[in-house]
């Protein structure tokens, strides 16, 4: 079968929107690794009765920090997701974007963890006659479906302008009925298990 | 042995199964032959022992796998004879050379292999006749065509005899007589071997091959055919095969290419042969290319005469090879063609040489200009330059002035990157050839004083080309092709300033002293002095990492350049203090400024640790950083910095120490550097005295250092190289002394015994607000934990030589003080101790007082009222209570009575200090903590515990009294952990004694037995379920630190128990470690846990919503630095709960699972929205699982 677009714009991946601090900490130098093993703090220390705050830079190895569900959680949940026409990843097609993943009430750690949220997450398709883009959209949402806690409500739209048939693609996304038949269909369900593979 | 012996012993071997059997029988009728008095008649015998199966009968009958056996027997016989050196008579071999031989023509079915096998063992006789061998190959060649019928063993046998006979070399001159330059045996032979495809014996026939190339004089139609022949094979591959040959494809290879490197009589074959199959463009593959660019390279290596053989084809094959570089994509191939030119220029000489690299100039300064092939080009003229003295000589003048009118008129940034990267190359090769011992060797005739052209690559280069490069101002656009170019500047400058020249005087730097100097000044900007001040190397540079990148390339630079120029290091150093002083004038309180100290330190650090140096020379190095650092701070202590900069320096300090430890030279740091002599008192003091008396700085006096008079004295060292090890130790002792002196100092204390002198803080540490009080503190832990990397590389005679013993109670200070940590400043100084303690061995510690310090420690820590010391101070006089409980010699009688008697005081005191009334708020804590510190104290004794029952009375009571209390047994039973709790102090690396059953030991002894009462004796008495709880509670608390395998024994109970402390457990350091025991047991034994998975699975699931809603609440906590350790542990929890419900689905089949299936996922999902995103992710792979299961 022919391909809607054969030819994608191709972005990459060291220049996909990530958690910075990541990266920082796996590049750091042999001889600074050597100065942290001099610096570390020694374990006599850390007992619960002398936690006394050690080094002078701000701690960042606690894994455990409070941080509620943001933009970035949701785009790194879906920007894996595989094309599935091409072997690339959404994110790297642009397919899915950063500033188009809105979640209201706007994340924030004071917040009570039963409060409905809603997740708005606007799709690019590469070419404005893309057949798939239902596909894809569909692909989001149950990759983010199955991912979110029980209060999270989905809503998966095409963005404004970028595809010819939006209106009837969005009427399809948000017809809960028909998604539920979709998934039942043997060959889609075939498909989106493909697109969800790459995702970890 | 008559001739029946024979037959029988032929019958025998033709009966035979075995081999070993085979070759006893064969060694039976070799000594026979070899002891019968008439040697003719016994081998008439021996031959004719197997008439009986030598005549073929009809096709029907004949028995050709018995006459194939029969005549093996002959030449096993003949290989037994050939081993033993016994040679028969000549006439006797020429028989059986003609009886041998006729088998080829007659016998194809059984004779071929045994024949062949036979022939080479009589060709390998002394008595053989040469002329033999002419009519062994006649004879071969007969089998014709059946030859290629026989299977490729037996085609093997005759590739080793063929092979055997050229090897000889007077078969070879008999060959050569008798057939002359026609070689007719050749062309016989190569009629006979077409079409061979065995690996193996294409081995053998390949070398047959080359050695009749080398060794005979052939018409040019004999080699043609000698060529064609294994031509035909190249390139040659080997098929994957089932049955492998212990053959691979490069043997292959090399065996082919050793023929057409055979004889430069080829050459006119070969060379346009290789060059046609490398033109052949597209067709050829990577690996076909390389191996055609090999075997060229093998021919113009090694052919002889080059006049004829090599100089001929120049032009045609750097026609073909300049087009792989210039064109070429593979990098596998550029390299292999850079190989074969160097190889051909190397072969060129005089007149030659100098048309090639006219010819190639022309080709190339075209390219050069040509900004898409200069970096092409550049890869050409540098192997041309690098292939020897002559080419270098004769090719850099015009590529220097070409590249540097280049770079000058050129306007592309990358135009320019890619010129300076040919000329760093140029410099790299000089430098190489310059070591290369054809320059080395003072009498090679090469050598003159400007065979490399020394008058271009000194001052000259660095004024024309580098400075004004590294002087133009960056441009406003295109700042990353810039940078490019400032990095490859550096990467140029640091190895022209290690250019030498080639005299025949010692050879002298190239590079004026002023030049070196402003080399290392442009280095050190962006290395040491910007980031120090916090000032950027290019202005307009707005990323972190592109300026990351600049530091390091120059740090990088640095490190190689150092070595080259060594009076540098002092230059950095001194602007390493300077850029630090400056700094610190303008911003006292800068965090980065604290860092970059550390992390510049590093850097020079690692230049010091060079492997590029000698160890004396890394000695130096080190010493003289160490004194900076140390200057370092000196000029804060007098500066009343804050005490983080004082924790900077140490740690640089450390690190430096650390490292010199363990570099190359010094293997198995951690048992202390191999030394040829031990450091005792007198070498010390010698070698100090000198040390003091050159210019270092000294601390403890204030006295600065004075760098002249240290590089000086540096120098001056006599030290071996094998002495450098303990040279260095004994400074870095002194260097601790140095630290310890100075932040230190003594006291009269006349109060308790007159005279008595005790330690307390230095001048520095009273100057400032309590606040810094916790900083202060940070330094002495890290000023000790750099005495303990210094300490426990010494050996036990050196610890004692040294009297650190001593020492770790005076701190070094000059004057008598009992064993005992000093009280003053609230016991400050007791991490100074610990950290000289930590690294003494057994036995290092005077026995006296080793009891003393033992006892007067306890008397402080087990009492019933508050002592005055932080957190942090107990913590160090805790691991002192651990190290010298662990270093106590227990097979001493009067140590271990001693103990004995300790401990029963110890235990008594905590009855009554347990059994005090006032249980008061206040009171709970300090007994808490004298709980602990008893607990420090067995620990160190566990690690190297006695069996004997009467010698854990102390540790009985322990477990008795710690979860029975009813008071604060709860929290007595958490802290039982710290028994086998990990402690670095307990590390072997620090010379702990460790016994390897100690974990066993305590859990069959101590923690088994109690186990029945973590269940109530009555469920229905508070009293009694408390009891129970605390039991539970110290038992999870000690199994968590066990291996898995220390409690296995004792699984069933366990489990049980943790399945009702799910419910019983607070959530915190409780659940923890219960979720931790059963994680273990998760992944050690699944089987066991099997028939609880429904308990422990609902159990579980409340857990994670208990420490959900418990984080929760903490949220409301006001004191946010709280909310971070509250949170930790609720988390810690969750996490664990987590990870026990991912591991499930791996361990058992899903039909066990499946039943709690629905019960999870409605837990999981909402696990998925937890606070903490780390904890999120984990729940999400688990739901997955779950979701997932078959």
């Amino acid at each position: 079968m022919d391909k809607d677009n054969a030819n994608p714009t191709i972005l990459n991946v060291s220049e996909l929107p990530t958690r910075r601090d990541r990266r920082k900490k796996a590049s750091r130098k042999a001889s600074e690794s050597k100065l942290d093993a001099i610096m570390r703090k020694p374990q006599y220390l850390s007992t619960p009765f002398c936690d006394i705050p050690w080094s002078d830079d701000t701690e960042s190895d606690d894994d455990f920090t409070v941080e509620p569900i943001d933009e970035q959680e949701v785009y790194d949940l879906i920007s894996t997701i595989s094309d599935p026409e091409h072997p690339l990843s959404l994110g790297q097609l642009a397919v899915v974007n950063l500033p188009d993943i809105h979640i209201s009430p706007s994340p924030s750690v004071a917040a009570d963890p039963n409060t409905l949220t809603r997740v708005l997450v606007k799709i690019t398709p590469t070419i404005t006659h893309c057949s798939l883009a239902t596909v894809i959209g569909l692909g989001v949402r149950v990759r983010l479906e199955k991912a979110l806690p029980p209060n999270y409500r989905v809503d998966v739209m095409i963005k404004e302008g970028t595809h010819s048939q939006d209106d009837q693609v969005n009427k399809q996304l948000a017809d809960k009925e028909r998604v539920a038949a979709a998934l039942e269909n043997v060959t889609l369900k075939g498909v989106l298990d493909k697109m969800l593979e790459t995702c970890v | 042995m008559a001739g029946a012996g024979f037959n029988e012993l032929a019958l025998q071997y033709v009966l035979a199964d075995e081999k070993s059997e085979e070759r006893t029988i064969a060694e039976k009728a070799a000594a026979a032959i070899e002891t019968s008095a008439n040697g003719r008649v016994a081998v008439g015998q021996w031959v004719a022992s197997i008439n009986r199966w030598i005549q073929p009968a009809d096709d029907a009958n004949d028995d050709f796998i018995a006459r194939a056996k029969a005549l093996g027997f002959l030449s096993s016989t003949l290989e037994i004879l050939q081993e033993k050196g016994f040679a028969l008579k000549p006439e006797q071999i020429k028989l059986l050379v003609t009886f041998f031989g006729s088998l080829f023509s007659s016998d194809h079915r059984a004779g071929i292999t045994a024949s062949a096998k036979a022939l080479r063992h009589l060709t390998r006789m002394t008595t053989f006749q040469p002329s033999l061998g002419n009519d062994i190959i006649q004879n071969a060649c007969k089998l014709g065509d059946d030859f290629k019928l026989q299977t490729p063993v037996t085609r093997l046998e005759l590739y080793e005899l063929f092979l055997g006979l050229l090897q000889d070399p007077s078969v070879v001159s008999d060959l050569g007589h008798q057939h002359g330059n026609t070689c007719g045996f050749m062309i016989s032979l190569l009629e006979l071997c077409r079409n061979e495809r065995a690996p193996l014996n294409l081995i053998k026939w390949f070398a047959t091959l080359e050695i009749f190339l080398q060794n005979f004089t052939s018409t040019p139609e004999v080699t043609s055919e000698v060529f064609k022949t294994f031509s035909a094979y190249f390139p040659i591959s080997l098929r994957a095969s089932a049955t492998s040959s212990g053959v691979t494809a490069d043997d292959l290879k090399t065996a082919v290419r050793s023929c057409f490197a055979a004889n430069h009589h080829l050459a006119g074959l070969a060379i346009p042969f290789l060059l046609g199959k490398l033109d052949q463009g597209d067709a050829v593959t990577v690996a076909v290319k390389v191996d055609i660019l090999h075997t060229l390279d093998a021919c113009l290596t090694k052919y002889d005469h080059p006049k004829q053989s090599v100089i001929p084809y120049v032009d045609q094959i750097w026609g073909s090879l300049k087009y792989e570089v210039r064109n070429g994509e593979i990098q596998d191939t550029i390299k292999a063609t850079l190989k074969v030119i160097g190889s051909l220029i190397r072969r060129l000489d005089g007149d030659e040489l100098q048309s090639f690299l006219n010819d190639a100039w022309r080709d190339l300064s075209d390219d050069l200009s040509n900004p898409t092939y200069t970096a092409q080009a550049g890869r050409l003229l540098v192997s041309i330059a690098g292939a020897s003295p002559q080419s270098f000589k004769a090719i850099t003048p015009q590529a220097l002035s070409h590249i540097h009118s280049s770079i000058k008129h050129t306007s592309s940034a990358s135009h320019k990157q890619d010129l300076l990267t040919l000329l760093n190359s140029i410099l790299l090769v000089r430098s190489h050839l310059t070591d290369s011992p054809e320059l080395t060797e003072a009498a090679n005739p090469v050598r003159s004083s400007n065979c490399l052209e020394d008058e271009k690559f000194g001052d000259s280069l660095f004024l024309e080309i580098y400075l004004p490069l590294w002087q133009e101002s960056p441009p406003s656009s295109s700042l990353a092709d810039h940078i490019g170019l400032i990095r490859k500047v550096m990467e140029g400058v640091a190895t022209l300033v290690g250019q030498r020249s080639t005299d025949t005087n010692p050879p002298h730097r190239l590079c004026s002293d002023s030049v070196c100097e402003q080399i290392f000044s442009w280095l050190a900007k962006p290395a040491i002095s910007s980031p120090i001040e916090a000032q950027k190397f290019i202005e307009s540079i707005t990323d972190e990492d592109t300026n990351q990148l600049l530091r390091e390339s120059a740090a990088l630079a640095l490190k190689k350049a150092v070595p080259l120029y060594p009076p540098a290091f002092q230059q950095l150093l001194l602007q390493y203090l300077s850029s630090i002083r400056s700094a610190y004038q303008l911003q006292p309180n800068s965090g980065n400024l604290i860092s970059e100290i550390r992390l510049v330190a590093s850097s020079l650090c690692e230049i010091a640790s060079s492997e590029l140096l000698s160890a004396k020379s890394r000695l130096a190095y080190s010493m003289l950083l160490i004194s900076t650092l140390m200057e370092g701070l000196l000029g804060m202590l007098s500066e009343q910095a804050p005490s983080r900069y004082w924790t900077a320096f140490v740690c640089s300090i450390h690190l430096v120490i650390s490292e010199s430890l363990a570099s190359a030279s010094y293997k198995g740091a951690k048992q202390g550097p191999p030394r040829t002599q031990p450091i005792t008192d007198e070498c010390y003091s010698e070698f100090i005295g000198r040390i003091e008396n050159g210019g270092v700085v000294e601390l403890g006096s204030n006295k600065p250092g004075n760098y002249e008079l240290m590089s000086q004295t540096l120098e001056r060292l006599d030290i071996d190289e094998a002495d450098v090890p303990r040279h260095a130790l004994a400074y870095f002792i002194w260097v601790t002394k140095q630290l310890y002196i100075r932040f230190t100092q003594a006291q009269l204390c006349n109060d308790r015994t007159p005279g008595q002198w005790a330690i307390k803080l230095s001048e520095d540490f009273s100057r400032k607000d309590s606040s810094n009080a916790v900083q202060q503190d940070i330094c002495l832990h890290q000023t000790a934990l750099l005495a303990t990397t210094v300490v426990r590389s010494l050996s036990l005679e050196e610890q004692i030589a040294l009297q650190l013993d001593r020492e770790a109670f005076s701190l070094f200070q000059p004057v008598a003080t009992p064993y005992e940590i000093s009280s003053l400043d609230n016991f400050r100084t007791a991490p100074l101790s610990m950290g000289v303690l930590q690294g003494l061995r057994l036995r290092a510690i005077d026995r006296e007082g080793h009891l003393m310090a033992l006892e007067r420690l306890l008397a402080v820590l087990v009492v019933d009222t508050a002592m005055p010391f932080s957190d942090t101070t107990r913590a160090a006089l805790d691991t002192i209570l651990v190290i010298l409980s662990n270093r106590l010699d227990t097979k001493d009688r009067i140590i271990t009575d001693k103990k004995f008697e300790m401990e029963l005081s110890i235990m008594a005191a905590f009855r009554m200090h347990q059994n005090r009334s006032d249980t008061s708020s206040t009171h709970a804590p300090i007994l808490i903590r004298a709980y602990c510190s008893i607990l420090h104290y067995l620990a160190g004794d566990i690690s190297r515990f006695i069996p004997q029952e009467e010698y854990n009375a102390l540790l009985n009571s322990v477990f008795s009294l710690g979860p029975g209390d009813i008071m604060v047994g709860r929290q007595l039973a958490q802290s039982l952990g710290l028994l086998v709790s990990p402690k670095e102090c307990l590390d072997t690396e620090n010379h702990a004694i460790r016994k390897k059953l100690s974990g066993e030991w305590l859990f069959y002894q101590m923690v088994s037995p109690r186990i029945a009462d973590c269940f109530p004796d009555d469920p229905n008495s508070m009293v009694d379920e408390r009891r129970a709880v605390n039991r539970a509670v110290a038992t999870f608390a000690i199994l968590q630190h066990l291996k898995y395998d220390h409690y296995a024994g004792d699984l069933e109970r366990i489990v049980r128990v943790a399945i009702r402390s799910l419910s019983t457990f607070k959530i915190g350091v409780e659940m923890e470690s219960c979720l931790i025991v059963l994680l273990q047991t998760l992944e050690g034994e699944p089987e066991k846990l099997k028939e609880h998975l429904p308990s422990l699975i609902s159990g579980l699931i409340s857990v994670y919503d208990m420490a959900r809603r418990v984080a929760r609440a903490a949220d409301f906590m006001v004191d946010t630095e709280n909310v971070k350790a509250k949170n930790r542990e609720p988390s810690q929890c969750r996490k664990l709960v987590l990870e026990f419900f991912q591991k499930l689905p791996a361990s058992y089949d899903s039909q066990h699972l499946w039943p709690h299936r629905h019960l999870l996922l409605r837990p999981l999902w909402a696990a998925c929205g937890d606070p903490v995103r780390e904890i999120r992710r984990i729940a999400l792979i688990t739901r997955q699982t779950w979701d997932n299961l078959a």
